[in-house]
């Protein structure tokens, strides 16, 4: 297979990340398209690095997929904090900052 | 058999281990040499644990005097980067970041910032009773994430650099679990945050597909090369713009900072309105030298057209959608700290104008960066002096709202006559450094030949003063029904007229501060 294969699927699930992100009102959901679209980014770092034959996009994935389980720590402790004083985990009920 | 495989395998092992111990001295050495230049990066990372722990073998009441540690450690930090001086010129760490004058006055920049922001917690009473080590702590990590950010030359080093400020940032805004204002801000943030570095990664692994490297400056160069997939480079840049936008809050990603500015503590809004921004435009501004280096930021042909794509004009696009959003969502604003966040969505566009002029063609113009560095300076000062004198006011009044603010020149006369000059600043008119500084930036875009892009930022100055002059008028001309003096400890006015100096010195001796920017090296990203 050529490297033409992979990056239509990287392409496919960064598209299906960023319209997850922006059709779907759960946050939790949202988080989780967000983290399609950067195993999207991932895999094209991981086509290219084999394409080039370098290392160092092979590399940068990892810090992607180290970065993106902080993020993940990092987003959900907030969404804990909100879910305990709002009882809700839907975008369009956090509505008090306004303008 | 199973022994024999074991036993193979350590062999193959030793073998590898013989191997580095070959190359492994010289590594080692070059890692070691190059911690000298390190040295304000070290300091911060001992800083942070240094905060965390001393913080556990301190009483809770006493929490708070973690400040004069934080404070102690930027400030050494500070003392070793002026130490260290302006003239470097070297990569460290194989090519990961570099050592240049560039990269020292933007950490500069952003001590002094942090300098000023820690003395802001310290007066903020909705931390009383926390644990503030864990603030701190996240603090001088978030600092210390944009140090790497400003310096950075390989898009690991810089994509790194850029989430470990974001990551600290999110908590920080939501400092305050109990206060629902900053968790939605808060969760704000983290979703447009993440989002933004989900796109950038993505236009990130592009450029690395087009170009097949990581250095800025293979990056910059390979574009040459494949110019023929326009598009492809159109969407890179654009998608690595969304990062980048995001941080310095530019058009279309701006929406998400008035919700944080106003949800977060005001102190931190203070740091993420000037300091974050600040970082943001380094690695804009290191990112697009690298391009204009290479020549490909704007390559017009002896028949006046344009090959690839025109980075100017889109910068340009951007810069006038940025400052023509933020000036008129501010025009319409009761709560000061959100009326500041638009307005620093309307500066970061003017500071794009720079950007949009980064290649002069005009002898003896202004090269914009230095134009941008310039006015960061000046605009460190006057919005943070300005969100002082909000977290003062909010502080006694317990208000953010405009109200407040009425017959405030009779109230506190310093605190009227220091916001009426750092507004005066931030409009952009003599004798302050506003003004000296968007002189600057729009005689950066006029010898650039872009007249349009100078005649929109005037436009949306004289908007601006709608806002801005509401506020002094507030202040000057109208009576409150509260007339008792707001009282000032000697430390706080002094803190006050500290920052008023600066804003007045960089619009009348600005001299000496343009031959020191114009001297400054910059290593090509």
């Amino acid at each position: 297979m050529g490297t033409e294969a992979y990056l239509i699927v990287a392409s496919l699930l960064f598209l299906i990340g960023a319209s997850g992100f922006l059709l779907r009102r759960n946050l939790l959901v949202m988080f989780m398209s967000i983290e399609l679209m950067l195993n999207g980014a991932a895999l094209l770092f991981v086509t290219f690095a084999r394409h080039w034959n370098r290392m160092d996009g092979q590399i940068f994935v990892f810090f992607i997929i180290a970065l993106a389980a902080a993020e993940a720590a990092v987003g959900l402790s907030i969404l804990i904090a909100i879910f305990r004083l709002k009882h809700r985990v839907n975008a369009d009920e956090l509505s008090e900052l306004k303008g | 058999m199973m022994f024999f495989a074991l036993s193979k395998q350590a062999g193959q092992i030793a073998v590898t281990n013989a191997d580095v111990q070959e190359k492994f001295p010289g590594l080692v050495q070059e890692i070691t040499s190059n911690l000298g230049a390190f040295l304000p990066e070290l300091i911060l990372a001992v800083g942070v644990m240094w905060v965390i722990m001393a913080d556990l073998f301190t009483r809770r009441e006493r929490s708070r005097r973690m400040g004069f540690h934080a404070f102690a450690f930027v400030a050494v930090a500070l003392v070793s980067v002026i130490c260290h001086g302006f003239s470097g010129d070297q990569e460290l760490f194989r090519g990961m970041i570099v050592d240049d004058g560039f990269g020292a006055f933007f950490k500069v920049l952003l001590l002094v910032g942090t300098l000023i922001c820690i003395p802001m917690v310290m007066m903020t009473r909705s931390f009383d009773g926390r644990r503030m080590g864990e603030f701190y702590g996240l603090l001088l990590g978030s600092v210390l994430g944009m140090f790497l950010m400003v310096t950075a030359k390989n898009m690991i080093m810089f994509f790194l650099g850029i989430e470990f400020a974001s990551y600290t940032s999110y908590l920080l805004t939501g400092y305050l679990k109990g206060d629902r204002r900053g968790a939605e801000g808060a969760l704000k943030y983290v979703i447009y945050g993440s989002v933004a570095s989900g796109a950038m990664a993505y236009g990130l692994s592009l450029l690395y597909g087009l170009t097949g490297s990581l250095d800025m400056a293979d990056v910059a160069q390979g574009l040459i090369v494949s110019r023929t997939t326009d598009v492809t480079v159109l969407i890179a840049g654009l998608l690595c713009f969304a990062g980048f936008g995001y941080k310095i809050a530019a058009f279309p990603m701006h929406f998400w900072s008035p919700d944080v500015y106003e949800g977060a503590p005001i102190p931190f809004t203070a740091f993420l309105s000037v300091i974050s921004k600040a970082a943001g435009f380094a690695v804009l501004l290191r990112f697009a030298e690298g391009m204009v280096g290479t020549g490909n930021w704007e390559l017009t042909l002896s028949n006046g057209d344009v090959v690839g794509v025109d980075w100017p004009l889109v910068v340009g696009v951007i810069s006038a959608l940025t400052m023509t959003v933020g000036n008129f969502a501010a025009l319409f604003q009761r709560n000061l700290k959100r009326l500041l966040a638009y307005s620093s969505i309307a500066h970061a566009g003017y500071l794009l104008m720079g950007i949009a002029a980064l290649a002069p063609g005009a002898e003896n113009a202004i090269p914009g960066w230095q134009a941008i560095l310039f006015y960061l300076v000046a605009y460190l000062f006057m919005n943070l002096g300005a969100f002082l004198v909000v977290s003062i006011i909010a502080e006694k009044t317990g208000r953010e709202t405009l109200d407040a603010y009425r017959g405030l020149g009779s109230r506190s006369a310093l605190l009227s006559v220091a916001l009426g000059i750092f507004l005066i600043s931030l409009i952009g008119l003599p004798p302050t450094g506003g003004f000296t500084g968007k002189v600057q930036l729009i005689k950066a875009v006029v010898d650039d030949g872009q007249i349009w892009l100078a005649l929109v930022a005037v436009v949306n100055t004289v908007v601006s003063v709608y806002y801005y002059a509401r506020i002094i008028r507030l202040m000057f001309l109208e009576e409150s029904d509260d007339t008792s003096k707001v009282p000032l400890s000697a430390p706080v006015s002094a803190f006050v007229v500290l920052m008023i100096v600066p804003v007045l010195w960089l619009g009348v001796f600005f001299g000496s501060t343009v031959d020191f920017i114009r001297d400054l090296t910059l290593t090509l990203g």
